[in-house]
């Protein structure tokens, strides 16, 4: 019985160091005085992405604390443990791409997206150069003989999960070169970093990367087929601050506190990228330096085709069987 | 030539008089019941959960039954339990090896034994994305990974247990002019076997904690990466089932190894028996 029970700790731990991973760093119950004028205190939790230097910029530029908001920060692994965590109310919001909120969503979890996080201009899909906007990248290997997205099938692409963001993106580019994502191709799961090693040995043929990566993966030779993101999301907010419905109904006024603050947050980075970007590298601990990193866009608002639009093509590439509904998923201010 | 035969094995004396008094059927009828009475608790009280990260049981039981009847799934829990087993008896093999000669030439032993305990230090799992980036991620890497991790145990216990041998066995074959080899397989290791045992039921837990930790990297085929791949996305009966499958083949590995080691050891078990009744 022990060992039993030892191993369904073990295998048990894998979805709960996710939550407990928030639980560490957030010991204080949220402080909630707003009536004297004091202030609320809300977790927000971030995935540990460059474009959060909006979020730290704002905090710093006094715009929480002009709404009565004192934010804490924490940084969570991964998306899936940031939705987890603010369905459970363990966090008041989290950070999410579309496409995971989109899955999370589809099996019923019950979140609500409160402001946008980071994006992709309006021109963005007709702009010349789309990887120069693109913070996610293609790469092929410099041995591999592919030169094209269509050369891809049959070919090996990592990718750092399945059925997330980058697969989804990817899928989409196959797709439009006639390739069918689901059995054209070999997917296999590798961190960022073990990807740029394999390209470079050539055990994979492809790898989809996010930046500072793809800076990596250019300096080793690879080349990149492909901007995935701006190719599958076109425009707009991809990046979504999300929290859990029950706390939209019970913090209805800090929500809405946070996004008036959220609005003049984005507009001062989009206007000071630089202060923006710096703090986000000093936040991850990055050793890049300004001039090799994406500007991200962060979008003012978050507008329905904003999740439309994937929701439709995931529905085409069959990640989800049928769209989601998306009544009332965008709570404005 | 089979030396252990000497000492009177009366396991059904020893199996009557039970290891703790405890009457036999108590202990198989705790053994069966506590498993049922927890899912028992765990059905009754998730029948009306709402909550999507824990679903009524019936909901995971459900779905069970429909991954059942689909090959992926079946494709899965085969790849994995091959993994498992063959891991496991390549590391078992190996440490016994390994661990005999160490165990038997103090030299090599001396100049070894510290590279030994460097490596056992090292958390395997922590190995598992430095092999996937040296060697690939095809299904040697997950083996050669399991294998390495269950090495230690086995190999260190088989040295220990060689080490702790009644130096008079030694002795005493040595006097009827028994061959290294014949001493090594019928006197040296059956000696050592209890303490080999022990350390074999420890590689099982670490093989199996490694064989899901191998499967977050490369393609995604295997139970560990299939629970993980529900996880991340929402697919939360999906999950569950893949928890309780993987709870259910750790319970069974190790039953049978439980079975194998009272077998090998009957000889053992009933002398230490046979001592206490002394």
């Amino acid at each position: 019985m022990k060992t039993t029970s030892r191993i369904a700790a073990a295998v048990a731990a894998i979805p709960l160091a996710a939550l407990a991973f928030t639980a560490c760093s957030s010991g204080a119950p949220a402080a909630t005085d707003g009536a004297d004028g004091g202030t609320t205190r809300l977790k927000v939790a971030t995935i540990g992405l460059t474009s959060d230097g909006a979020l730290l910029t704002g905090i710093e530029q006094g715009f929480f604390e002009e709404e009565g908001l004192e934010l804490e920060t924490s940084v969570v692994a991964n998306p899936p443990a940031g939705l987890a965590a603010v369905q459970s109310g363990q966090v008041d919001i989290a950070y999410s791409p579309s496409i995971p909120l989109l899955n999370a969503l589809s099996q019923g979890v019950p979140v609500k997206v409160i402001g946008a996080a980071d994006g992709y201009p309006e021109d963005a899909a007709t702009a010349e150069d789309p990887a120069a906007l693109d913070d996610t990248g293609l790469f092929a290997a410099a041995g591999s003989g592919v030169a094209d997205v269509a050369d891809l099938a049959g070919k090996t692409i990592a990718i750092p999960a399945r059925k997330a963001q980058l697969e989804v993106v990817i899928a989409g580019e196959l797709e439009k070169a006639g390739i069918d994502p689901a059995s054209g191709v070999n997917w296999v799961v590798l961190d960022f970093t073990s990807a740029v090693a394999a390209l470079k040995n050539g055990t994979v043929d492809a790898a989809g990367l996010v930046s500072p990566f793809t800076t990596e993966a250019a300096a080793a030779g690879a080349t990149q087929i492909s901007a995935p993101s701006v190719g599958f999301f076109e425009r707009g907010a991809t990046g979504l601050w999300t929290a859990g419905a029950s706390t939209v109904e019970q913090k209805a006024d800090a929500i809405a506190a946070f996004q008036r603050a959220l609005v003049k947050t984005n507009a001062y980075a989009t206007e000071h990228p630089e202060e923006a970007i710096q703090a986000g590298l000093d936040y991850t601990g990055s050793t890049l330096t300004l001039d090799e990193v994406k500007v991200p866009v962060w979008p003012a608002e978050v507008k329905a085709e904003d999740l439309e639009l994937p929701n439709e093509k995931m529905v085409e590439l069959g990640f989800l069987q049928k769209p989601v509904e998306l009544d009332g998923v965008i709570v404005t201010g | 030539m089979v030396f252990t035969s000497s000492i009177p094995a009366r396991t059904s004396v020893a199996r009557r008089a039970g290891r703790s008094g405890t009457p036999r059927w108590v202990l198989i009828g705790t053994e069966v019941l506590v498993p049922i009475v927890l899912l028992g608790l765990w059905w009754v009280s998730s029948a009306n959960s709402t909550n999507t990260f824990f679903p009524p049981l019936q909901v995971i039981l459900e779905r069970l039954l429909q991954l059942v009847q689909t090959p992926t799934f079946l494709v899965d829990v085969g790849s994995s339990l091959g993994n498992l087993l063959l891991s496991f008896v390549l590391a078992s093999v190996i440490g016994v090896l390994l661990g005999a000669a160490l165990g038997l030439v103090p030299a090599l032993a001396w100049f070894v034994e510290p590279t030994i305990h460097f490596f056992r230090a090292i958390p395997p799992v922590a190995l598992v994305p430095i092999f996937v980036s040296l060697i690939g991620f095809g299904n040697e890497t997950r083996i050669l990974s399991i294998t390495l991790a269950a090495l230690f145990p086995v190999l260190i216990s088989t040295m220990d247990g060689i080490r702790g041998t009644e130096p008079t066995l030694a002795m005493v074959s040595r006097v009827y002019r028994i061959g290294w080899f014949d001493r090594l397989v019928s006197v040296t290791l059956p000696a050592a076997s209890p303490r080999i045992l022990s350390g074999m039921q420890v590689s099982l837990i670490t093989a199996f904690v490694v064989m899901i930790a191998s499967e977050m990297l490369g393609s995604s085929t295997g139970l560990g990466a299939a629970t993980l791949l529900a996880q991340q996305s929402f697919a939360i009966a999906d999950m569950w089932v893949g928890i309780l499958v993987l709870g259910v083949i750790g319970y069974a590995t190790t039953a049978v190894f439980t079975l194998f080691r009272r077998r090998v050891l009957r000889w053992y078990l009933a002398s230490q028996q046979q001592e206490k009744n002394a």
